[in-house]
C-alpha cells in the first residue's frame, strides 16, 4: 500500500498535500528530539542485531534516509556496539527473495533458492536478531532461517523499542508531553 | 578597442595553465599565472606514470614547471585567488588576493628543517590524505616554487601566538614570517585564460563501492599516489590496511561517470580506461615478484587515442584480465580482502576475491571553481563544464576569456596541452599589436673566459627521488667522482632539477670557480637545457657541460642488479668527466627569421591555422593539392553538437580568400624543401620558390573504403551500403528518400581495431550515433540497429549515446570472432549477427547499411614527412615530438602538425590543434631571430681535399664548396650538428665542436680504464 501509493503519486506526478513518512523515521525523530527515551541497558547479554532493508521501503521507496533512521533507532535501542551492518546495505541491499507475491504464489523451491543469498548475507553478520520492518520480508526471512538452519530471531522493530523504553517514576514515559 | 594590453592572466597552474603561460611568455606577452595552492603542477604532478608512453609524470612535467618558475615574463602568484574581474577584451581589470605563505620566498632554501621540527601533523592533501604532512610543508618534492608554506588552518603558533614557533627557531635562513598578511593586487591584462582543471569524483556517496568503509578500497587518484615514488609508500606498492603488497587488484570503471542514476554524471570522463590499464601495467612493474593478478571491470573499453589501442592490446597479451561487467557490490572478505560480485558475459553470477580494489573515479568541476565561473559570468553546461562549441573550442561565453583543459570537458594531458596552446593563440590574436610591449628581456652575466684555466670540474649526482637512489649507491658514486682528475667538487642531490638545487648549483659554480660541470642524472633529452642555462646564469659558457645518464640508461634498466648499476654509474661519470675536460666554450648562434609561414593542406585544419597566423599580421602561403579549399570537411554534415559543417566551411573559405595576408595556391604540392627553422626554402610544383620561417603540415587523411576483403559487407556491390561520409552526403543534399526507410543498420569498427589497422578511429562511434539520431528525426518509426564492439562516445558525447538508447536504437555487440554476415536476399539486404545478450543469432533486413569505416592516413604522407624530416608512426600517421607534452610540434624545429594527418579526430579537436600549431609557430614568427645550433661542423682547411662528399651527404644544405678556395665551408646557421659530413669526410677534415675525436676518444679511453 505504502509503496504503491507513493510510487503512483511520483510516477504520474499527482499533486497531493500530504507527506509519506515511515513510522521508523518518526521513531528516529522523536528519539532525536528527546520526546521518546530509550536505554540499551536491558541488553546486558549483548544480543547482536542486524537489519534487512525492505526494497519497497528503502531502495524503491524513501531511499537511504529511512535506512539511516532505521539503523539509528536500532543502535539507540540495542546499543551502538551491538549493531552489525550487512554487506551490501541500505539502497544497495539484496532483495529478501520473497517479494512480488512470490510468498503466496507457490514455487517454494525457487523462492528459497533466491533467498539463499539473503540467508548467507545475514548469517555472515553472526547476529542474534534480524530486524525486518516489512511484513513480507519478515515472513521470508523467518522461512529461510528455518529452512537453511539459521540461528537468529526475526522480528519487527517495535518489539525491542518497547524493551528499551525508559518509564519515569510516575509510570509515564519520560519526556512525553 | 584602443591599444590592448600586452599581458595575459592565466588562472590555474596545472599542465594546461603552464603550457598556455609558456606559449604566451615565449611569444612576446607578459603573463600573470594564478594558482590556488602553494605550488604549480596541478593534477599531473600527482600522477605516477603517464599513458601511453609510461613516462614518469613528474619527470616530463618538472622541466616545464621549472621553466615557468624561472621565466622572466611569467609572474607566478601562488596561494592566490581571483576576487573580481571587470573590463572588456583588450583591457580587463582583475583583483587578486594572495594569501600569506608565512615563509619569505626570497629567503627559504627549502632545507626542510622547519617541517622536521614542526610538531603538528595533518592529512596531506597532495597524497589525498593517505599520508600526513606537517603544518609547515612543501606541496611535493619537485614543487615550483620550491618554498615551504605554513598552513594557517593547522599552525599552532598562528592559532595561539606564543605557543610553539619551533620553525622560526630552527630556520637557518630566517625565512619564517608569522606576521605575513594577505596581499591584494589589481592587475590590468588584455585577456584571460581559464585553466582551472578538475577534481576527482569522490565516491563516498556510492555505498556499493565500500569506499571509506573498507580500508582496501582506494580511488584511482589515491592509487597514483600509492605507486608514486614521492607518495606515501615511497613507490613500494602497498595496500592501506596492512602495508602488504597486494597480489590481486581489481579496477572498477565508470565510478562517477556514465552514471545518471546515483552519481548524476552522465558524461564519460574520457581518461579512466587508459588510466586503469596503465595502473594495471605499472602495478606489475612495481610488484617485487611481478605476478600481480590485475582485473579491470568495465562497460566499454575506451582506448580511442593515439597509441591507446596498441597499449590495450599489449596489456591483454601480458595477461591483464578485462571483464565486461558492472560490479554490484564490493564486500569485505577474510583478512581485509574484498569480495566482488558481478554477472559475467554469459549472465552467470560470479564472485572473485581481491586484495585491493581501485575505483576509477571520474572528473568533475570543483564547486569553488563553479562559483568563480558564475561570478565572472562564464556560462557552464548541464555537466558543470565551461560551455564551448565545436567551432569555437577554446572560447567561453565571454569575449576575451578563453578556456583550456579539463574545465571545458574531461580530457587527457595531450588534448589539454593542445587546447592550452590554442587558448594562448586566441589571446595572441586578440593582443598581437601589443606584443613585446610589457615583456622583460633576459640578460645573462658576461661569460668568464676559461680558456687559460686548468679544468675545475664539478660533479652533481642526482638521486631522482628514488628513481636512481633505490638502485644506484649515489653516495658511492659521489665519493668516486671526487677521486677523478680535474674534479674539485662533487655533491649528491635528491632532485637536481628542483629549483633550490639549481640555484645552489649556480652559486657553487661561482664559489668554487668551476669551469666544467657534469650532472649525473635522468636524461639529457628532458633536462640538458635546464642545466645548461644554469651554467650561463653562473657566468660560464653553457657548452662546458656534460650529462651522465644514470637513470634512463642505468637505474631503470638494471633494477635487479644494484651493484653492477652502481659500477656502471661510476663508469658513466668517469666518461663524462673525461669528455667535459676537453670541451670548449662555443659561440651562441642565431638564425634570422623569415616572418612568414607555409601551411600545407587547405582543409579545416590548414585554413584555421592560416587565419590564426594571418590575423596576427604574419603572411601565410596556403597550398592545396586539389582544386578547391575545404578538404575532408566538405564531406561532413554536422558536428556532434548539431552545428552544420558546410555553412561554417563556406564562411571559413571566404575568410581565407578575403584575407590579404594569405596567399592561396590550389592544385599545388611541394617538390623540395631545404633550410631549417626560421629560414626554410621550399620549391612548389608550380615552379615557384618560397622562403618561409615555419611550416604547418595539415594534409589530412582519408576515409577507408572497404571495396573488398573481410570488411567489405557488400560495399560497392549493393547500392544501399554506404560509408558514414556517403550518408552524410545524402544528409547534406537533404535526400528525401531517407525518411521512407524502415530499417537502418550501422556496423562499427569497419577496418579499425583490426590486425591490418590496429588503431581506433576515434570519431566513428559518435558520428554513427549522431547519424542514427538524425535518421530517427527524419522517421521516428525507423528501426535502427548499431552493431558495435565498444561504444566510445567519450566526454560529453556520451549524452548522444544515452539519447540514442532512449529513442529505442538497439545496440548489439560483436567481436572479431563473430563478425556480422551480410548477404543479398531476394533483392534486399540480409544481416546476421550473434547477439551476446540474447545468446542467439539475429537476422535483420536493413534498407540501409552504414559502415563506420576507418580513418586512414594518406599514402603519400610518407613522402612529405621525408621532405620535412618528420617522423611517422607504424600506422602511417605523422609523429609529434612528444606524445604527451609536445602534441603539435615535430621533432624538426619550426615544423608543426594539425588535423587528421596526426590522428583521427573530430572537427573541434582539429580546430584546437590547428590553433595550437599556429601558436607554436608564433613562437618563431614573433622573433627576429631564433637560436641556432652551436655544435656545428668545422672544416680543417689544411686537410680538406675539396672532394665535395660532405656537400652531398648534408641533409640541411649547410655545407658548400667555396669557389675561391675549392674547399668546403659550413653555413653555421643551417648546420644542425648531425655529423653526417664528419662521418662522410675521407680526409678527417671535418669535426664537430665538442664532439670531436679529442673529446670522444677521451671518453672512450676512460670507459676502458678499468679493463
Amino acid at each position: 500500500m505504502f509503496f504503491a501509493t507513493l510510487e503512483g503519486l511520483r510516477r504520474f506526478n499527482i499533486p497531493h498535500k500530504f507527506e509519506f513518512v515511515s513510522i521508523i523515521s518518526l521513531y528516529a525523530k522523536w528519539l532525536r528530539e528527546g520526546r521518546l527515551k530509550v536505554d540499551p541497558a536491558w541488553n546486558k547479554d549483548g544480543l547482536k542485531f542486524t537489519v534487512q532493508d525492505p526494497c519497497k521501503l528503502v531502495r524503491q521507496g524513501l531511499g537511504d534516509v529511512v535506512a539511516e533512521d532505521l539503523r539509528y533507532v536500532i543502535k539507540k535501542v540495542a546499543g551502538e556496539e551491538n549493531f552489525i551492518d550487512v554487506w551490501p546495505r541500505m539502497s544497495n541491499n539484496y532483495c529478501c527473495g520473497g517479494g512480488g507475491g512470490s510468498l503466496q504464489a507457490g514455487f517454494v523451491e525457487n523462492r528459497r533458492k533466491y533467498g539463499k543469498l539473503k540467508f548467507d548475507q545475514l548469517s555472515a553478520t553472526g547476529a542474534d536478531v534480524v530486524i525486518t520492518p516489512c511484513h513480507n520480508c519478515h515472513t521470508q526471512v523467518i522461512d529461510i532461517c528455518d529452512f537453511y538452519g539459521g540461528k537468529w530471531k526475526t522480528t519487527h522493530l517495535w518489539n525491542w523499542l518497547e524493551k528499551a523504553l525508559v518509564i519515569d517514576d510516575s509510570g509515564v514515559q519520560a519526556g512525553k508531553d | 578597442m584602443t591599444t590592448p594590453r600586452g599581458s595575459v592572466l592565466v588562472v590555474g597552474g596545472g599542465i594546461a595553465g603552464v603550457q598556455a603561460a609558456l606559449d604566451l611568455a615565449d611569444s612576446g606577452f607578459y603573463v600573470h599565472l594564478v594558482e590556488r595552492s602553494s605550488a604549480i603542477g596541478g593534477s599531473m604532478s600527482q600522477l605516477d606514470k603517464t599513458f601511453p608512453t609510461n613516462d614518469c609524470s613528474a619527470c616530463i612535467l618538472s622541466p616545464k614547471l621549472v621553466e615557468c618558475g624561472r621565466h622572466l615574463n611569467i609572474n607566478l602568484l601562488t596561494l592566490s585567488e581571483i576576487l573580481s574581474l571587470s573590463g572588456e577584451p583588450g583591457s580587463f581589470k582583475v583583483k587578486i588576493r594572495q594569501n600569506p605563505r608565512y615563509v619569505d620566498v626570497e629567503k627559504c632554501i627549502a632545507c626542510g628543517s622547519c617541517a622536521e621540527k614542526c610538531p603538528k601533523k595533518v592529512p596531506d592533501e597532495f597524497d589525498l590524505g593517505l599520508d600526513t604532512r606537517k603544518a609547515i610543508y612543501l606541496r611535493y618534492p619537485q614543487a615550483v616554487p620550491l618554498k615551504y608554506a605554513i598552513d594557517p588552518e593547522h599552525c599552532i603558533y598562528l592559532k595561539k601566538p606564543g605557543r610553539c614557533g619551533f620553525c622560526e627557531k630552527v630556520c637557518p635562513a630566517g625565512a619564517i614570517n608569522f606576521k605575513d598578511t594577505p596581499k591584494e593586487y589589481e592587475l590590468e591584462v588584455g585577456s584571460v585564460i581559464l585553466a582551472l582543471g578538475f577534481r576527482p569524483y569522490s565516491p563516498e556517496s556510492l555505498d556499493f563501492t565500500g569506499y571509506k568503509r573498507l580500508k582496501n578500497v582506494v580511488t584511482s587518484m589515491e592509487f597514483e599516489r600509492v605507486l608514486s615514488p614521492s607518495g606515501p609508500c615511497m613507490g613500494h606498492m602497498e595496500r592501506p590496511s596492512d602495508h602488504q603488497e597486494p597480489k590481486r587488484i581489481a579496477w572498477l570503471q565508470c565510478i562517477g561517470s556514465r552514471d545518471i542514476n546515483r552519481a548524476c554524471h552522465g558524461y564519460c570522463s574520457s581518461i579512466c580506461c587508459m588510466q586503469a590499464i596503465k595502473q594495471a601495467v605499472i602495478s606489475r612493474e612495481h610488484s617485487a615478484s611481478g605476478d600481480v593478478d590485475a582485473t579491470i571491470f568495465y562497460m566499454d573499453m575506451r582506448t580511442y587515442g593515439k597509441g591507446f589501442e596498441a597499449y590495450y592490446e599489449r596489456a591483454k597479451a601480458e595477461g591483464i584480465r578485462f571483464k565486461r561487467a558492472r560490479v554490484h557490490t564490493v564486500c569485505p572478505a577474510t583478512g581485509d580482502n574484498l569480495r566482488v560480485r558481478y554477472a559475467d558475459e554469459e549472465g552467470k553470477i560470479r564472485e572473485d576475491e581481491f586484495d585491493l580494489v581501485v575505483l576509477s573515479v571520474g572528473l568533475e568541476t570543483d564547486p569553488q571553481v563553479m562559483r568563480l565561473l558564475h561570478d565572472m559570468g562564464i556560462e557552464v553546461d548541464a555537466d558543470s563544464f565551461a560551455e564551448t562549441t565545436c567551432f569555437r573550442p577554446v572560447e567561453t561565453s565571454k569575449k576575451g576569456i578563453y578556456v583550456c583543459g579539463a574545465l571545458a570537458e574531461p580530457k587527457d594531458i595531450p588534448q589539454s596541452v593542445v587546447e592550452a596552446s590554442a587558448a594562448a593563440l586566441e589571446a595572441e590574436r586578440l593582443l598581437h599589436v601589443s606584443r613585446w610591449t610589457e615583456t622583460k628581456k633576459k640578460e645573462f652575466p658576461p661569460e668568464r673566459d676559461v680558456h687559460a684555466e686548468p679544468p675545475r670540474i664539478g660533479v652533481f649526482v642526482c638521486s631522482c627521488g628514488i628513481n636512481i637512489a633505490s638502485v644506484v649507491d649515489v653516495q658511492a658514486v659521489t665519493d668516486y667522482a671526487w677521486t677523478l682528475p680535474g674534479v674539485v667538487f662533487a655533491q649528491n642531490n635528491l632532485f637536481t632539477c628542483s629549483q633550490d638545487t639549481i640555484n645552489q648549483m649556480a652559486e657553487t659554480i661561482k664559489k668554487e670557480r668551476l669551469n666544467r660541470v657534469v650532472v649525473a642524472s635522468c636524461t639529457p633529452r628532458t633536462h640538458e637545457a635546464l642545466f645548461q642555462e644554469t651554467l650561463r646564469e653562473a657566468g660560464i659558457n653553457k657548452y662546458l657541460f656534460e650529462m651522465a645518464n644514470i637513470r634512463d640508461q642505468d637505474s631503470w634498466v638494471h633494477q635487479h642488479d644494484p651493484e653492477a648499476a652502481t659500477q656502471k654509474a661510476k663508469d658513466l661519470v668517469r666518461m663524462a668527466v673525461a669528455k667535459v675536460r676537453g670541451d670548449e666554450p662555443l659561440p651562441y648562434n642565431s638564425v634570422p627569421v623569415t616572418k612568414s609561414a607555409l601551411v600545407i593542406g587547405a582543409g579545416i585544419a590548414g585554413m584555421t591555422a592560416a587565419l590564426s597566423l594571418a590575423d596576427q599580421g604574419f603572411p601565410v602561403t596556403l597550398i592545396e593539392r586539389k582544386d578547391r579549399l575545404g578538404g575532408h570537411g566538405r564531406k561532413f554534415f554536422r558536428t556532434w553538437q548539431g552545428q552544420q559543417v558546410q555553412p561554417y566551411l563556406d564562411e571559413l573559405v571566404q575568410m581565407v580568400e578575403a584575407n590579404d595576408k594569405i596567399n592561396v595556391r590550389v592544385k599545388t604540392t611541394i617538390e623540395e624543401v631545404s633550410g631549417s627553422v626560421g629560414q626554410f626554402k621550399t620549391k612548389l610544383s608550380d615552379g615557384t620558390e618560397l622562403e618561409h620561417g615555419v611550416a604547418i603540415v595539415a594534409v589530412g587523411a582519408e576515409s577507408y573504403k572497404p571495396r573488398e576483403g573481410k570488411w567489405n559487407y557488400l560495399y560497392g556491390k549493393n547500392p544501399n551500403v554506404h560509408t558514414l561520409l556517403e550518408l552524410d552526403q545524402r544528409f547534406i543534399e537533404d535526400d528525401q528518400g531517407l525518411s521512407g526507410l524502415n530499417q537502418a543498420v550501422f556496423i562499427h569498427c569497419v577496418g579499425s581495431r583490426v590486425p591490418e589497422r590496429p588503431y581506433c578511429s576515434r570519431v566513428c562511434c559518435t558520428h554513427a550515433i549522431d547519424q542514427a539520431l538524425h535518421l530517427k528525426d527524419l522517421n521516428p518509426d525507423m528501426d535502427i540497429f548499431m552493431i558495435y564492439r565498444d561504444i566510445r562516445t567519450y566526454g560529453k558525447r556520451e549524452h548522444l549515446y544515452q539519447k540514442a538508447r532512449a529513442k529505442g536504437i538497439i545496440f548489439i555487440r560483436y567481436d572479431l570472432e563473430n563478425l556480422p554476415r551480410v548477404s543479398e536476399d531476394s533483392g534486399g539486404l540480409k544481416l546476421e549477427v550473434r547477439d551476446p545478450i540474447v545468446g542467439a543469432d539475429i537476422t535483420l533486413h536493413p534498407d540501409l547499411l552504414v559502415l563506420a569505416s576507418a580513418v586512414r592516413p594518406r599514402d603519400d604522407v610518407g613522402e612529405l614527412s621525408k621532405l620535412f624530416k618528420c617522423a611517422m608512426t607504424s600506422e602511417g600517421f605523422l609523429l609529434e615530438a612528444h606524445m604527451k607534452l609536445r602534441p603539435v610540434d615535430f621533432a624538426t624545429d619550426g615544423v608543426y602538425l594539425a588535423g587528421l594527418c596526426h590522428y583521427p579526430k573530430p572537427v573541434e579537436e582539429t580546430i584546437s590543434q590547428a590553433k595550437a600549431a599556429a601558436s607554436r609557430a608564433g613562437l618563431v614568427l614573433s622573433r627576429d631571430a631564433v637560436p641556432a645550433e652551436s655544435i656545428t661542423a668545422q672544416v680543417n682547411l689544411q686537410k680538406c681535399t675539396g672532394c665535395s662528399v660532405c656537400t652531398q651527404v648534408c641533409a640541411y644544405h649547410a655545407v658548400n664548396m667555396d669557389p675561391n678556395t675549392g674547399k668546403a665551408v659550413v653555413d653555421t646557421g643551417l648546420c644542425k650538428g648531425c655529423g653526417a659530413c664528419v662521418a662522410g669526410c675521407r680526409s678527417d677534415a671535418i669535426t664537430l665542436k665538442n664532439i670531436g675525436n679529442e673529446q670522444l676518444m677521451a671518453a672512450v679511453e676512460a670507459a676502458m680504464e678499468d679493463f
